[in-house]
């Protein structure tokens, strides 16, 4: 059996290089299907990151009734310190408001001098615990006390929120789509190698069959073909999407007042090791699968 | 060893190759098999090594009836059963050596042991010196010992040779034809289709003769009186 093994293994190399031509160009076209959904998977994991970030910089504002009194406040502020998701709440009073407004907005003293009250109304300022940071989890923390007395209104910048949602939807759902594409096409390339392949060792195949070849020593080398082909072709994909990334890493660097408008602060995800795995993984499926396909149509006894 | 019983095959209404074959071919014997081209005898032939399934009958080798095997047994089958043809069908990127060798890396042979049975078998068909030379540089005759090297190297009980001397001229059809016979003393079957009459004279001690895919004759310890 350890013969046999190593013999099959033998004629996958030796068919490797004598089909060196078609074998790269369908490495090359694999490497180009990994690395495109790759960029832009990439480019949703950072924004999902950025997103995650400013979550975790703002605070939520309970904004109270101007008629509530002091009565209906403070059971108000002990029922949201008693939740498990908050790290501080803190009442901030009509005036305080104003007095941080015009901190803030020192030209727009003239303009509050001639109002005849306070506009603003008082609210409670909630920080939540790090692990509740994130835009779904404050979503639902923001519905859970719009309903306590003397709430009247719960900000934590949604609309914002949401529209970066769904912008990141949209980024990975075209992701998987253009991926789905890119993988089928590469999958096709991959499948029509390994059929030119039988059809170029015809008479050798034949000659094996003749001899007593099984079906699987016939096989398992153009399986192992397909396989190589996908693993070394995302292989290819990840080293253009690192080598890409690398490029703008630098710009990042250079930059650094437009990324860090731009990227809100935060150290963006490069290529780690795991999603190096897991790129093999799907190029090598890939490949199989193809060779499968390829092998079960073209191929008989 | 092998029987045929009544066998047709039929590609189609109008392509009848065999047509209700019957015969029984002994282990250890040696029959020529001989008609007109398009008579059936490399359908014949093909029928034995489960290249090609009887369309009504039943071809029966060692037992196993070909039409109900597996097509995961076949292989078992073919690694019983020696096939040579006329054209020789050598891989022309291997060396004699590589092409002999292949029916063995299909056993999962270790390769000393490979090496030894490869080497022995090139040697008793005086090849051995040209082991490492490949087809295109050899005669019609050694190629068709190398072919014969590579059908008899797992020493099969059945070989099975379709026009095997086609190509070459007497005194390369002698040694073929003498290899063989050694194979047959040996203990194998051997069925040799051929429509070379002159061959039959000397050396045939059994014919089936084929006609538009009938057994026309089979003759006995006859070949003398041809």
């Amino acid at each position: 059996m350890r013969h046999k093994l190593w013999t099959i293994f033998l004629r996958f190399l030796h068919n490797v290089r004598a089909d060196a031509a078609a074998n790269l160009g369908a490495m090359l076209a694999v490497g180009l299907a990994v690395s495109i959904p790759l960029m832009f998977g990439l480019m949703a994991i950072n924004m999902g990151r950025l997103a995650d970030s400013f979550a975790g910089q703002v605070e939520i504002m309970a904004y109270i009734s101007v008629d509530a009194g002091e009565a209906q406040i403070q059971p108000t502020l002990a029922a949201i310190r008693q939740m498990s998701e908050v790290e501080s709440a803190q009442v901030v009073t009509a005036e305080e408001a104003l007095g941080r407004f015009r901190e803030e907005l020192p030209e727009a003293a003239e303009l509050i001098r001639e109002l005849d009250k306070n506009p603003l109304p008082p609210s409670i300022e909630i920080r939540l615990h790090a692990r509740y940071r994130d835009l779904p989890a404050m979503e639902g923390f923001a519905r859970q006390i719009g309903v306590l007395p003397g709430i009247v209104e719960v900000d934590y910048g949604k609309e914002w929120a949401q529209r970066l949602g769904q912008v990141i939807r949209y980024l990975w759902m075209f992701t998987f789509l253009i991926g789905l594409f890119l993988a089928g096409a590469s999958g096709l390339l991959v499948a029509n190698t390994i059929r030119l392949a039988i059809y170029r060792r015809h008479e050798e195949i034949t000659i094996y069959r003749l001899v007593g070849a099984s079906n699987s020593f016939i096989r398992i080398p153009l399986l192992l073909e397909g396989i190589f082909q996908g693993l070394l072709g995302s292989l290819i994909g990840f080293g253009l999407g690192d080598a890409a990334f690398y490029f703008l890493g630098r710009q990042y660097r250079v930059s650094s007042e437009i990324s860090s408008w731009l990227l809100g602060g935060i150290s963006p995800h490069w290529f780690s090791p795991s999603l190096l795995v897991a790129v093999l993984a799907i190029g090598g499926g890939i490949g199989f699968i193809a060779a499968v396909f390829s092998t079960s149509r073209h191929m008989r006894i | 060893m092998i029987s045929f019983h009544h066998v047709t095959k039929r590609y189609s209404p109008f392509a009848i190759a065999l047509d209700d074959v019957s015969v029984h071919l002994e282990k250890g014997e040696m029959v020529f098999l001989t008609g007109p081209s398009g008579a059936g005898k490399t359908t014949f032939l093909r029928m034995i090594y489960a290249a090609e399934i009887p369309t009504e009958g039943q071809v029966m080798v060692a037992g196993r009836n070909v039409a109900k095997l597996k097509e995961s047994s076949i292989p078992y089958l073919r690694r019983n059963i020696g096939v040579i043809f006329q054209e020789f069908r050598l891989l022309r990127e291997r060396t004699v050596f590589e092409n002999v060798a292949m029916a063995l890396e299909v056993l999962g042979v270790p390769r000393g042991l490979l090496r030894r049975k490869t080497m022995t078998i090139l040697g008793h068909v005086g090849m051995q010196a040209k082991m490492d030379e490949y087809p295109d540089s050899l005669s019609g005759g050694e190629q068709q010992r190398v072919a014969i090297a590579r059908a008899l190297v797992n020493e099969p009980s059945i070989v099975l040779a379709d026009e095997p001397t086609g190509n070459l001229d007497d005194s390369m059809t002698e040694q073929v034809i003498n290899l063989l016979r050694e194979i047959n003393v040996r203990g194998a079957t051997v069925v040799i289709a051929t429509h070379d009459r002159d061959l039959l004279e000397r050396h045939a001690s059994r014919i089936l003769e084929l006609e538009r895919g009938k057994l026309i004759n089979t003759l006995s310890e006859r070949a003398h009186q041809l």
